[in-house]
């Protein structure tokens, strides 16, 4: 079979499992798995750093249960109901959207469809879980370029609130979510304003030197959360409190997010103090605090690669080169999108994995940092993050090359074995006025 | 005797002169103080490089009689011996506030469109030409105090608010009110600071700058009004005082250049109040041929015991704070005219001591005298009174204990117009030496003191014994007492010294209840004898200065790099953008910054007989060479202020007047392969300002960035942002509000458009003689760059989103005679690209952004490939500093959504905005005769993998990765180095400052700033 065919050949499956779909309508969820498939030839990247070349990728029931090299090994593919062939392109794990506000927004600027930040500073309690919206015009963009799960999290405060990791793909939150209140998200004080300009400029205030102040008050909120965590009846029920617990049990995993050298070693030994599973959020100045975070086997979601470095003097491609210093200093890292646009940027998280690559590790290291790396980060790498036996059937197949977007062009997709559909209400526009203009 | 004659009348003379000026009634009987003061055995400056030595200075009332190294003084006269003291002309401030009362705004909760300032006054309130200094200061003593400690005599002072200022006095720094007033009118004061007013125009350093050009078309349109029609009292005053010197403080090294542009629009020469780092452009701070007034203020020291913190400070702040008391020998080094102001100075002390590091450095001590007395007397016309010692002039002097600024000087006194002021009271008695002291003839001691003759320190050394205790010993006049403890007995002495050299102490003591004399007798004098040139030759041991970058920050090059002959590229992947597509193995020359030849295997030694071995030759083997990319759509580069967003229509203002040369940015995009970029207005309203098309010359300056003979472009707007959708609830009193009146400011704009120039034309087509009667229109600046439009030598780039919007304002332009050049953002392009491609527009779009407004809701990222199959004209663009340095991966978001085939695709980023610039005969492609604006790829540029390797412009390499290296390298040891000199200067035990923050603020469309 060539190319051209095997092409054709993929587009009339996917036109047969896919009903019309209505013009600018959110896909429709797909159904559960019923019959196995067998992805046969594609160039599989597991995920876990190891690539087979001509791969033979079974799944049924939502599961894995064969992942093997098609030549050396002789298999049995009467098993599965449905082969795809897949020659020249590439197989991926499902990638992991961490730290995202995807599903909490719509529109940046219409307050209305803004659901990531509550009022008031320490919020563990708001939890992103029942607000992630599985009608999001934005998310089915993502999926298509591969992006298939996503930490769901709130925004701003100090503690801004519990995230949950969800598919990209479902009828509601119950149905969409994979774990339920992984974590809870802490922005670690500011130590800019130790340094901010002193109040010289008439009319403009001086920020208070206050990031002591601030690091006693997040102290003095854990030493009461935990001492609440101990009390087996609390006569007063504390929500704020009862929300912190499973951090105390490492259940959840405290998620701080700073970038600073001095707010990440005060993080650091703050977790520490407090027995937390800490990941870093963010890490612009990690590696001057490498040692102290491979000591103590504390993970990072490193800040958007695509970036601008944060001081002039910085070597110009820093945030480019972040990812593989960090990995070469024995760091686990994931890649994370927040900032600006930061929803519906998230499909170019594939992208960012592909500068990793182009600045300083192989491309197989840079893929695990937005799959299994992160999948391991969030506590979901038993069932996910690698194509691997006996994992979950989250996968994707790309035409070329998925990191880099010259090649990125995913034609299908699945969420625990289901088929997903790849269309969205983009290309349903695109369609719509490309036909205007054959008219 | 015929010399005793001629004094005689010379006395009379005087006495003349200077009767019957008392006009104020006395209370009490008539008190004439004609005696004549004198200071003799003095060293006396009297300017212009010119010492006397051992001379006298004779003053009356408050003028200077006589001045000369053989004086015969009246016998009226109070000698003060200064035995050896200096004279020296007291110092003027020439850029002070002396005086001036607080500025009090009004401020109210929606934005203030109109001037709060009633009557018949400039619509612009921080425009107060009608503002006299004199008319407004009252003295203050202790502000007075200050500056006289200082050394100054003089203050030329006026309200430091507004742009422009008004008049400023000329005042001497005494409390007596008669003889204060110098000149009532000095200059007039023009700055690029916004100042207290809350009036929403101008908010941002292009409107300020076009706020001052304005006014001075609007006046030149006045001043050939009739009288009876000149009503407008701001006008009226800047028309009266035209004569006087303008003096404008500019903000930093780049807006005194700004400023003296503006002046050369308007044939004048501001006198430009600067920041004290000319150094960093001092050729071009030179060729403004205009003087400066300079500050002193050099940082302290940064703290960087923490390298953490340290961390935080830029190589530019460092540079800053190691190149600051090197500026006054740059300027003295170019020949630049400058005088100094103590007035940002945050405290006083440092005045001499910065003064006299600028002189260590190597600049003339007479140079910094000048600079603070006849320079400026001269600028403002008040050297006939100040500014130097003779005959005639004000007794206007401070006389201190040496040389002018060096470190053990001290200041004594200051006399402004005759009256004295005393700094520090000298002590009468010197008893500064050593002395055999004995007491009742049998008690041997050694006294010793040290230390000042105001504060003397005592020691006793017991003879014979190697022992010394400290001695408590006080002066007053010539009385005094010592006393000290030995071997537990207290002694306790009392009496005086003989005389002022105080050689012989002695007096009464009680030892053992009985008085018994002591004496002490010098053996030694400290005295320092003055047996230095007076003519102050110190040439500074002139260290080496600082080296200066350009830009002077980290990723600045030691000098700025030069064009090669030729150079010849072999062997790579040729992206030509031409019919002739992706030419394999290839090679390219380029000569004399033009790209001469693409063809496959060129031979030199043809092409350059006898000079090919000169020609550089770069082996581009498996590596791809591609014309360089141009942003269509950039914020990077621009200073302070990217939206003037205050008025619905600013056309007049222009990005080509604030464009930030040293933006690190600039540096950054090169390193992306970016070599063009138009930098742009904002989006904050539907007319905005004008665009300046620069490429990207790292190093150089502003002028020199913009493209020569780029035609003219301008930013529209409309939607969300130019009606304020996100801006707040406050942010709703400016039209329009609505895309209804987004339309009709169009329609308005252009229609005044049409009428300002046919009354242009009808006044441009008058003969000779009609036109000296009539009235010339106004030129207005905001009109005139509408008519561009209209006349098609400016074009529009308009920000849009949605259909309906781009509809309309294509709608209007075909209604009003229009083309719209390009649409930017248009994120809906592809709903209507048969539309756009029938008026004409290009589109210049993102690659996949969208969802961030309401208004980009139904964005799609295949708009591009839409709107390029329906032939119209597309690019993307990246309107953010950091996407700008990627935009060869943005281009490739063309194949994947939408197909586009790879050429086609970097064509967006390349060959289509060229020609959306109307670049392309130049520009976008690698054709024989363009620029050879050229980058090399690691790989395909599309592919996330590619890595811009080297960058040039013109033929001029001003990025490339191996020299990025070395450059990090170079930062590193750079730091190292300036973070030892400053922890030096701590461990000194000087003042240090706390490192700041230092993060800079990137601007998008709709980034609005509030100036101050």
């Amino acid at each position: 079979m060539n190319a051209i065919q095997l092409r054709s050949w993929i587009s009339i499956l996917i036109g047969a499992l896919l009903p019309v779909v209505a013009w600018t309508q959110i896909p429709k969820p797909a159904q559960k798995q019923k019959q196995s498939i067998l992805i046969l030839n594609a160039t599989a990247h597991l995920g876990n750093g190891e690539v087979i070349k001509r791969a033979a990728v079974g799944f049924s029931e939502g599961k894995i249960d064969m992942v093997l090299s098609a030549i050396d090994i002789r298999m049995d593919s009467t098993k599965y109901d449905t082969i795809i062939h897949a020659e020249g392109q590439h197989l991926y794990p499902g990638f992991i959207a961490p730290n995202s506000r995807l599903g909490l927004v719509e529109i940046d600027a219409v307050r209305a469809s803004r659901d990531y930040d509550d009022v008031g500073q320490f919020n563990p309690h708001v939890r992103a879980l029942t607000a992630f919206n599985t009608e999001s015009r934005i998310t089915p963009t993502v999926r298509t370029n591969g992006v298939l799960l996503a930490q769901v999290t709130p925004k701003g405060g100090r503690i801004s609130g519990s995230s949950s990791i969800f598919y990209l793909e479902g009828w509601n939150w119950e149905d969409a979510v994979i774990k339920e209140d992984d974590g809870i998200h802490m922005n670690w004080p500011s130590y800019r304003k130790q340094l901010v300009k002193k109040a010289t400029e008439k009319g403009k205030k001086s920020p208070k030197d206050n990031y002591k102040e601030e690091t006693r008050a997040v102290n003095d909120f854990f030493l009461q959360a935990q001492a609440y965590a101990k009390d087996e009846f609390p006569l007063e029920k504390n929500l704020r409190f009862e929300a912190m617990k499973p951090l105390f049990s490492k259940e959840a995993k405290l998620f701080v997010h700073a970038n600073r050298v001095q707010e990440l070693t005060d993080a650091i030994y703050f977790a520490d103090r407090f027995n937390l599973e800490m990941v870093v959020v963010g890490g612009y100045e990690a590696p001057l605090v490498a040692d102290l975070l491979k000591d103590k086997s504390i993970p990072i979601l490193l800040r958007r690669v695509h970036s601008l470095p944060r001081y002039e003097d910085d070597d110009i491609d820093l945030p480019f080169r972040l990812a593989s210093t960090l990995h070469k200093k024995g760091i686990l890292v994931g890649l994370e999108n927040s900032g600006s646009m930061e929803a519906m940027g998230s499909r170019n998280l594939p992208f960012y994995a592909g500068t990793v690559a182009a600045y300083g590790v192989d491309v197989e290291t840079a893929l695990s940092m937005i799959s299994l790396n992160t999948a391991k980060i969030l506590g979901i790498d038993l069932l996910l993050g690698s194509v691997e036996k006996g994992k979950l059937a989250t996968l994707f197949i790309s035409e070329g090359d998925a990191l880099d977007m010259r090649t990125n062009n995913v034609v299908s997709a699945f969420v625990e074995g289901k088929q997903i559909s790849l269309d969205n209400p983009q290309k349903a526009l695109y369609r719509k006025y490309s036909d205007k203009y054959k008219q | 005797m015929r010399l005793r004659t001629s004094l005689i009348l010379l006395l009379s003379f005087l006495m003349i002169a200077l009767k019957g000026q008392e006009w104020k009634p006395q209370n009490g009987v008539n008190d004439p103080r004609a005696h004549y003061t004198a200071f003799i055995n003095a060293n006396i400056y009297l300017g212009d490089g010119q010492y006397l030595s051992n001379a006298s200075l004779l003053i009356q009332k408050k003028k200077i009689i006589d001045v000369g190294e053989t004086l015969i003084l009246p016998p009226n006269t109070v000698k003060h011996d200064l035995n050896g003291k200096f004279i020296y002309p007291s110092f003027i401030e020439i850029n002070s506030d002396f005086g001036m009362p607080e500025v009090n705004v009004k401020s109210s909760n929606a934005p203030q469109l109109e001037s709060l300032k009633k009557g018949p006054y400039f619509w612009n309130e921080t425009i107060k030409a009608e503002q006299e200094a004199v008319e407004m200061y009252t003295y203050q003593e202790s502000a007075a105090e200050r500056y006289r400690k200082m050394g100054f005599g003089t203050v030329v002072t006026h309200q430091m608010d507004g742009i422009v200022r008004g008049t400023s006095a000329a005042l001497t720094l005494t409390d007596e009110e008669e003889h204060q007033l110098l000149k009532s009118h000095a200059a007039m004061h023009y700055s690029f600071y916004k100042g207290k007013s809350k009036q929403t125009n101008p908010n941002s350093l292009m409107g300020i700058i076009s706020l001052i050009r304005q006014l001075h078309y609007d006046l030149d349109w006045y001043l050939q009004q009739e009288k009876s029609d000149k009503n407008n009292l701001t006008l009226n005053a800047l028309e009266k005082h035209q004569s006087l010197p303008k003096v404008i403080d500019a903000g930093n090294t780049l807006s005194e250049l700004r400023a003296d542009l503006v002046g050369d629009e308007f044939n004048f020469q501001f006198i430009i109040k600067g920041i004290g780092q000319e150094y960093e452009r001092i050729e071009e701070i030179k060729n403004t041929e205009a003087s400066f007034i300079v500050p002193i203020n050099f940082p302290k020291p940064y703290d960087v015991s923490d390298p953490f913190d340290a961390k935080q400070l830029s190589l530019a702040t460092m540079k800053e704070w190691e190149s600051a008391d090197e500026n006054l020998v740059h300027l003295h080094k170019a020949g630049i005219s400058f005088a100094i102001t103590s007035t940002d100075l945050k405290d006083a002390k440092s005045f001499h001591e910065n003064i006299e590091r600028a002189i260590q450095k190597g600049v003339r001590r007479e140079k910094i005298i000048e600079a603070l007395t006849s320079i400026p007397a001269a600028w403002i016309g008040i050297d006939d009174q100040v500014g130097e010692l003779s005959k005639g002039q004000l007794a206007n002097f401070i006389i201190c204990t040496d040389s002018m600024f060096k470190d053990k000087n001290t200041l004594v006194s200051n006399w402004v117009a005759g009256k004295h002021y005393e700094i520090k009271a000298l002590a009468f008695t010197d008893l500064i030496g050593e002395y055999s002291l004995n007491i009742d003839k049998r008690l041997q001691f050694e006294l010793i003191v040290e230390g000042s003759p105001e504060k003397p320190k005592a020691t006793i050394n017991f003879k014979n014994e190697e022992k010394t205790v400290l001695a408590k010993i006080e002066l007053n006049n010539q009385r005094l007492s010592l006393s000290f403890t030995l071997e537990d007995v207290s002694y306790r002495l009392s009496g005086s010294a003989n005389d002022a050299s105080a050689r012989i102490l002695s007096g009464k003591t009680l030892l053992d209840n009985e008085w018994k004399d002591w004496a002490a007798i010098k053996k030694k004098t400290e005295k320092e004898v003055h047996n230095e040139a007076l003519n102050d030759t110190t040439k500074s041991q002139s260290t080496p200065l600082s080296r200066i970058r350009y830009p002077n920050k980290a990723y600045g090059w030691d000098s700025i790099p030069k064009k090669p002959m030729a150079i010849v590229f072999r062997n790579a992947t040729v992206w030509t953008n031409e019919s002739n597509g992706i030419l394999k193995e290839h090679d390219v020359v380029i000569f004399d910054g033009k790209i001469q030849m693409v063809a496959f295997k060129i031979n030199l030694d043809v092409m350059f007989p006898e000079k090919a071995t000169e020609i550089q030759e770069i082996d581009l083997k498996g590596k791809h060479l591609t014309s360089g990319i141009i942003d269509e759509h950039s914020h990077i580069a621009i200073e302070k202020g990217v939206n003037e967003s205050s008025q619905a229509v600013t056309a007049e203002v222009r990005i080509g007047d604030v464009i930030n040369a040293d933006d690190i940015n600039i540096y950054r995009q090169l390193s992306g392969g970016v070599t063009a970029a138009q930098l742009l207005h904002g989006s904050a309203n539907p007319i905005g300002g004008q665009s300046a098309l620069i490429k990207l010359r790292w190093g150089q300056t502003p002028e020199e960035m913009k493209i020569k003979e780029a035609e003219g472009f301008i930013k529209f707007a409309l939607g969300e942002n130019v009606k304020q959708s996100n801006w707040g609830d406050r942010k709703t009193v400016r039209f329009p509000q609505t895309r209804m009146g987004v339309e009709q400011v169009f329609y308005d704009a252009f229609s005044r458009a049409y009428e300002y120039r046919a009354e242009q034309k009808l006044y441009s087509v008058k003969s000779k003689k009609d036109k000296k009667t009539a009235i010339a229109p106004r030129t207005d600046l905001e009109l005139e760059a509408l008519v561009e439009i209209i006349d098609s030598q400016r074009f529009i780039t308009c920000h849009s989103y949605i259909q309906s919007e781009i509809n309309m304002l294509m709608h209007m332009a075909d209604s009003m005679g229009l083309r719209i050049n390009t649409f930017t953002h248009i994120l809906e392009g592809y709903k209507l690209a048969d539309k756009l491609k029938a008026h004409g527009a290009a589109g210049s779009t993102f690659s996949d952004w969208w969802a961030y407004k309401f208004e980009v809701n139904d964005a799609i990222p295949y708009n591009g490939a839409l709107m390029h199959r329906q032939g119209v004209l597309t690019g993307f663009n990246s309107d953010d500093a950091e996407m700008g340095r990627r935009l060869n991966q943005e281009a490739a978001k063309a194949v994947k959504y939408g197909g586009l085939s790879e050429e086609e695709a970097w064509k967006f980023v390349t060959l289509n905005p060229a020609k959306m610039l109307h670049l392309d005969n130049r520009m976008g492609s690698i054709k024989a005769g363009k620029d050879a604006d050229l980058v090399v790829w690691s790989v395909n540029p599309l592919s996330i993998y590619a890595k811009a390797e080297q960058t040039y412009i013109d033929g001029i390499k001003y990025f490339d990765q191996a020299l990025d290296k070395q450059m990090r390298n170079e930062i590193r040891s750079e730091r190292n180095r300036i973070i030892t000199l400053m922890l030096n200067e701590k461990s000194k035990g000087k003042e240090v400052q706390k490192v700041k923050d230092e993060k800079k603020k990137l601007y998008e469309c709709n980034t609005v700033e509030v100036l101050d």
